[in-house]
């Protein structure tokens, strides 16, 4: 059954900072930004920026499970929050999507999190960016992503089989890896074996 | 608003906003010429308002002995070419023609001083629309300097440096947003303060910038000399090609209070003018650098062959390439004992072969080069190619060459790099501890140079390049196998878990 996005979770800012953000040392909170997204969709949790919150108002602290989706610019996908450190807030560009309680015991998080990546949403995204210096997605039209949601079941296989199919992406990659070092050390050791006897 | 204490940002502010006034109407580097014109004008009136002022404080109603006193200022202001006779008649017809006129008088009035400095500057001309939009956008600009924010008095200001600064503010501003032209007049601040330091000037020396641009070079030197010694001995000496940014550099000198400068307008390798009394040999300096235009074309290579200073003796630069031209034009102006020369330039200098490999060769035959510094790329305004600094010296202590690649650190930005005063003190300290560091510096000797057919190119002395591990080609094997293995047993798992969501074959 297709239903909206917005049934299922609660869309959230990110932390309205004016400007840059800057690095401090004695800051109290640490800053997802976009560029501690890697190209996997996983957050690089160290390399966030521990920053001074001006307000005094204790800010909206990430929590685990929560879904981070970029609002500005071209590339909109969704990542899904797992152990960051407890004052972790993110900047601007992102919404936080929450479950809504109701929705504890039958929407995974990781699951929602895997169907905004999908093409179909994703091509959504597409013709509902708007703006003209930076596109960007509005909460409105997040909240009304077309959207599916099977029985837990379903939705723990799909989970575990996208887990596997980013395992294999891995795998693949450290055997292109592998066979380049192979290539560097024949090359090596030709030019080592010539230059002695030379 | 308080009138007493100003403070730089404001005023920068203020002047930048005045440019509001052209935008749109004409492009950036044609207003540039404009405002900072105007700004000049306005502050040599308000300094001679302000000195007319307290003299009428202290002898009273006396106008003739005011008037005599008032002859004897740093800039005469005759009758009528004041900023404020201007403002007074901003509503009339005719603004353009006022201006003008009033520039010339004061040309005329202050003799040498200001002779030819606004000659390539009209303010009555068509660029600026028809007569009425003309009449309108001088009388806007007039209003905008005659602001409050913008007394320049000393009474408000203190010292100098507020209104030079002001004014490098601008230029580097219209630098910054004019693209290709930029780069002629304008070295970034960081470049010039690594050189002024490097080159170290002290009290006494006579600096020379053959290639002047905007002159913030050597206003940088002459300020390191007052820092370095704690005197305002010093000469500063320069030549322009361009008229419009001589002048520039002209204004920036008095607006620094460098009133002590000899600029001269001109091309530095076709018309020398920086020559001795008899004008038959060039000029000697202690301290002589220069951000020359990079491999400029038509430099002047047909009559480099019989130059009458002899400064291509080393050999006559390619046709399109003006780089050792310059260079060899600099090292001319040395002097033999205390001679030292800082240059900017394109990393071909550094490898070019032909005639370009034989004039470096001499060079550091004759161990005049001391030290190469490679810095970062995205660093000048109007090209991003990566440059690098020469160190030349006529007295060296040695016969070996500092290298330093400099090229990696930086703060980097959209359009432009940026040397943090972090990076530009390890230079320093690298440059005067004259070592080998580890993947930054390299002391190498003329022999190792010579080896490398003098080939300057920095990778070849200064190595960046990670140890490589040796490669355990029996351990790659094995990994191959386990992670082939790892894909099998993914491979299986995903067909289950396909199968139990009803996709299974």
């Amino acid at each position: 059954m297709t239903t909206t996005l917005g049934k299922y979770v609660s869309i959230g800012s990110g932390y309205p900072f004016r400007g840059r953000i800057e690095p401090s040392r004695e800051g109290d909170a640490l800053v997802v930004q976009i560029r501690n997204i890697d190209a996997d969709g996983e957050i690089l949790a160290n390399e966030l920026t521990l920053t001074k919150l001006p307000g005094k108002k204790s800010p909206d602290w990430l929590l685990a499970n929560d879904i981070l989706f970029i609002a500005k610019g071209t590339k909109n996908t969704a990542t899904l929050v797992k152990n960051l450190p407890e004052n972790t807030i993110c900047s601007p560009h992102f919404f936080r999507l929450r479950v809504k309680p109701q929705h504890n015991a039958d929407a995974l998080a990781e699951f929602i999190c895997w169907q905004l990546n999908q093409e179909p949403a994703q091509r959504y995204f597409k013709v509902s960016a708007e703006g003209s210096l930076q596109v960007s997605i509005r909460k409105k039209v997040l909240e009304e992503t077309p959207f599916t949601l099977p029985d837990f079941e379903t939705q723990i296989k799909i989970v575990n089989l996208h887990r596997c199919a980013m395992k294999e992406i891995k795998t693949y990659n450290q055997l292109i890896k592998n066979r380049q070092l192979e290539m560097t050390a024949i090359a090596s050791e030709l030019l080592n074996r010539l230059t002695k006897n030379a | 608003m308080t009138t007493n204490q100003i403070n730089q940002d404001d005023i920068n502010k203020a002047v930048w906003n005045a440019c509001d006034t052209f935008r749109g109407v004409i492009s950036a580097d044609t207003y540039k010429d404009f405002i900072l014109t105007m700004l000049f004008l306005k502050y040599i009136s308000d300094v001679y308002k302000d000195d007319y002022n307290k003299l009428t404080e202290q002898y009273g109603d006396n106008p003739e002995l005011i008037n005599a006193m008032m002859s004897k200022q740093r800039f005469v202001l005759p009758e009528g070419a004041s900023f404020w006779d201007l403002y007074e008649k901003r509503f009339e017809a005719g603004n353009g023609e006022r201006i003008d006129k009033a520039l010339h008088a004061l040309e005329e009035a202050n003799g040498s001083k200001l002779k030819n400095v606004f000659q390539d500057i009209s303010f009555n001309t068509d660029r600026l629309g028809q007569e009425k939009q003309k009449n309108d956008l001088l009388r806007h600009l007039l209003e905008d300097f005659g602001k409050q924010m913008l007394d320049l008095s000393p009474k408000r200001v203190g010292d100098l440096d507020i209104i030079g600064n002001a004014y490098e503010y601008l230029i580097k501003r219209f630098a910054a947003g004019s693209g290709a032209t930029a780069g002629e007049y304008y070295t970034p601040p960081e470049v010039s303060t690594l050189l002024a330091t490097v080159l170290e000037p002290v009290e006494g020396d006579q600096i020379c910038d053959p290639c002047t641009g905007s002159g913030s070079l050597l206003l940088k030197c002459g300020a390191m000399v007052r820092k370095n010694s704690g005197s305002k001995k010093y000469a500063l000496f320069g030549q322009e090609a361009i008229g419009s940014t001589w002048a520039l550099a002209k204004m920036n000198m008095f607006l620094h209070g460098e009133d002590n400068h000899r600029i001269e307008w001109g091309d530095t390798i076709r018309h020398p003018q920086l020559l001795d009394k008899d004008s038959t040999g060039l000029l000697h300096f202690d301290v002589v650098t220069a951000n020359p235009p990079f491999s400029l074309d038509k430099w002047g290579h047909d009559d480099a062959e019989n130059d009458p200073y002899g400064r291509f003796r080393r050999g006559v630069p390619p046709k399109t390439k003006g780089d050792y031209a310059f260079i060899s034009h600099m090292i001319e102006t040395l002097k033999p004992e205390t001679g030292r020369m800082g240059v900017v330039v394109p990393h071909g200098v550094l490898f070019r072969a032909s005639t370009e490999g034989k004039i470096r060769q001499k060079l550091i035959e004759e161990n005049l080069l001391d030290t190469v510094i490679g810095l970062p790329e995205k660093l000048f305004f109007g090209t991003g190619i990566p440059a690098a600094i020469l160190i030349f010296k006529k007295h060296k202590t040695d016969n070996n060459v500092l290298f330093i690649d400099a090229s990696r650190e930086f703060k980097s930005g959209k359009n432009q790099n940026q040397l943090t005063p972090d990076n530009i003190q390890k230079i320093i300290d690298t440059y005067k501890a004259r070592k080998t560091t580890d993947k930054y510096s390299y002391l190498t000797s003329f022999d190792e140079i010579k080896e490398n057919d003098f080939n300057l190119n920095i990778p070849r002395y200064v190595d960046t390049f990670e140890e490589e591990a040796k490669i355990d080609l029996v351990a790659v094997r094995t990994e191959r196998v386990q992670l082939k293995n790892e894909l099998q047993t993914l491979e299986t798992e995903m067909e289950g878990y396909l199968k139990e969501l009803g996709y299974g074959a």
